[in-house]
């Protein structure tokens, strides 16, 4: 059946003694163009378009390690309001937490999702997709905003 | 002066890899160093609540696997590292970043479920 490039070019050079000028910068690795829709995932991203310019491949990676950490901030943001018994109204505080350890959990999910439609996205040459992460974070904030204003007044009321 | 002369090509092993590398591990020590220093307040602060033992417990397993994460971290940048010096780089992050993601909504899950039942 098949063998691997690398070795047929091998039996070459023994054979016929001919002389071969391997490329030194390739991986040690068999051809990667052979087995990297196997190996690459999601097979969704990596089945179409091409390789896009990896400093752009890097960058998507930063913004998404950026929303991990964000989703970190909320988890430990929710998990704080509670363990901490801040003086606030206990329902809304709840209430605050819960929001914010919700929106933990989601953020990583939408941030993954964007992540590979925006890979897609650049292997196709397509206009990148738009913000749904940024738009989970808006909601919560802006409604933990509002909850931790009121539980604070309550409690002082 | 077109400017295309002075412009670096962007594929082949002439390419500016710039920093690109360096600023993806240090982006992924940032992340890393942010959840440890989560695990570090949760193991803090958790005990003085309700429920100590549980919690304390949950916070003991969450230190103990930073340290695998910093070496996985580790060897993700190297892999990108050597990736770029390639004429074709092929990157394969999608399972790594995969894997962190899903770390972090049960992360926030485990939260979700201390802050209601506990």
């Amino acid at each position: 059946m098949t063998r691997p490039l690398r070795e047929d070019v091998g039996s070459t050079r023994r054979d016929e003694g001919e002389h071969v000028d391997l490329p030194t910068h390739l991986p040690a690795e068999p051809d990667p163009v052979v087995e990297v829709s196997r190996e690459r995932f999601p097979r969704w991203v990596y089945e179409k378009g091409a390789e896009p310019d990896p400093r752009f491949s890097l960058a998507n990676e930063r913004t998404i390690l950026a929303w991990i950490r964000t989703a970190l901030g909320l988890i430990a943001g929710g998990t704080a309001l509670e363990a901490l018994d801040l003086p606030m109204e206990p329902g809304l505080r709840l209430a605050s937490s819960i929001v914010l350890l919700v929106a933990g959990a989601l953020v990583p999910v939408a941030a993954a999702v964007e992540w590979a439609r925006t890979e897609r996205a650049m292997r196709e040459h397509g206009p990148l997709p738009g913000g749904l992460t940024g738009f989970v974070l808006v909601v919560t904030v802006s409604v933990v905003g509002v909850l931790v204003l009121l539980a604070l007044l309550l409690h002082q009321g | 002066m077109t400017g295309d002369e002075s412009t670096p090509p962007l594929v082949g092993p002439e390419r500016d890899r710039g920093l690109q590398a360096e600023r993806t591990a240090l982006a992924w020590r940032r992340t890393l160093l942010s959840f440890t220093a989560v695990c570090g307040v949760a193991w803090q602060t958790l005990p003085t609540v309700e429920g100590p033992r549980t919690l304390a417990l949950a916070a003991a397993v969450a230190l103990v696997l930073t340290p695998p994460l910093w070496w996985f971290a580790k060897r993700h940048a190297h892999h990108t590292h050597r990736h770029l010096g390639h004429d074709e780089p092929r990157l394969r992050h999608g399972f790594r970043i995969a894997l962190i993601c899903a770390g972090t909504t049960l992360l926030g899950a485990a939260g979700l479920v201390l802050a209601v039942f506990f």
